[in-house]
């Protein structure tokens, strides 16, 4: 049974870390700047196909643009952590090739098989961390934009602008978010 | 007596086959544009079609009901004369507008008068009515219709950083720890 204090050990705090939902700040910021340049992007096509003035709408674009990026934002951290895993498993031997064609004989020797492995699991880490984000980002994006542009430009393209926005806005960013709460066991 | 009877019955026939020999026309007020757009040019046609026996003359179609603080006349006008409209004919007239205001815009009859016989007195008669037709702004036309090219070059540039690097990043990564793994 998990203790219920908050006092881990210094390797479950790592364990955590590494396998956790909970994003370090780096990667906080990383997502938090992506979700709001991708949710900025349609001011520009609502601005000139739309003609939705800009100084005239301001206060619904940011409060959209603010409400898109939360959404997409969280579901960069789900998607994250449901790719991490996934990746990790097929860097596994990419990775300890990398790290034995590093290490020479000798240091090879020198190091236990616990520690070479201790290594391998850390840069696996690493590895499947960055990838995942990386994808992360690119699918959620793709989904929001392809959402975005399916109802604003098909669906309700007979819809005054600014009813277009706020629907187009708020269901792809919605639904963005909620497909990425589903776990594909 | 015979010839008498026969000259009053060919009189008869004469009183009769002259007042059937009557013109009548039959007048349509089309729009030949699908998008009618505020500031681009509006064509209306009009038909006249005679469907009587007898020819039509001084014949004169008016439309006033396409005011000069609502349309702009580029071609064609808006009265206009024919001397004699055959029975079993018609004639076509083309008048190009451009609208200067957006919104709804009801489209009303115009007028046609002619003679429909020799020495009577001249007819009305009134084309069909188009009805409410919406006007789109210029803005709203764009919006609709345009093509939007640079637009969405430029969507497609801004979505570079948000797409294409993300993936390259990640593609590069895997390429280099798959390939590895081949290699061994």
């Amino acid at each position: 049974m998990a203790p219920k204090s908050s006092n881990f050990s210094k390797e479950e705090e790592l364990l955590l870390q590494d396998f956790g939902r909970d994003l370090s700040r780096k990667s906080s910021v990383i997502f938090y700047v992506h979700a709001l340049f991708v949710s900025a992007i349609p001011l520009w096509l609502f601005n000139r196909i739309h003609q939705m003035e800009m100084l005239d709408n301001a206060i619904l674009f940011v409060i959209g643009t603010i409400f898109s990026a939360y959404f997409v934002a969280l579901a960069y951290k789900n998607n994250k952590f449901e790719l991490k895993h996934k990746i990790a498993q097929k860097r596994s031997d990419g990775v300890a090739a990398e790290l034995n064609a590093k290490m020479s004989e000798t240091e090879s020797k020198k190091i236990s098989k616990k520690e070479k492995d201790e290594r391998i699991l850390w840069r696996k880490n690493e590895i499947a961390e960055a990838e995942s984000m990386q994808l992360a980002v690119f699918y959620t994006n793709s989904l929001f934009l392809i959402l975005l542009i399916l109802s604003s430009f098909f669906f309700f393209k007979s819809y005054s602008p600014m009813p277009n926005y706020i629907i187009s806005m708020v269901g792809a960013s919605s639904i963005t978010g909620l497909l990425s709460t589903s776990s594909q066991k | 007596m015979k010839y008498c009877v026969l000259v009053l019955f060919l009189s008869c026939f004469c009183v009769v086959a002259s007042e059937e020999s009557s013109a009548k026309l039959i007048l349509t007020k089309n729009i030949l544009n699908s998008i009618i757009t505020q500031g681009n040019d509006l064509a209306i046609e009009y038909n006249m079609y005679n469907i009587g026996d007898g020819v039509a003359t001084d014949v004169e179609l008016a439309d006033s009901t396409l005011h000069d603080t609502d349309f702009e006349l580029i071609s064609g006008k808006m009265s206009v004369k024919w001397d004699r409209i055959q029975p079993g004919t018609n004639v076509t007239h083309v008048v190009v507008v451009r609208p200067l205001k957006s919104g709804a815009q009801n489209f009303t009859s115009a007028v046609v008068q002619y003679v429909a016989s020799e020495d009577s007195e001249p007819k009305f008669g009134f084309s069909s009515e188009i009805g409410e037709v919406e006007i789109l702004s210029l803005k709203e036309y764009n919006r609709l219709y345009a093509p939007h090219v640079v637009e969405w070059g430029m969507f497609g540039i801004w979505t570079i950083p948000s797409l294409l690097l993300p993936y390259m990043l990640y593609y590069n990564s895997k390429t280099k720890y798959t390939v590895k793994s081949k290699k061994n």
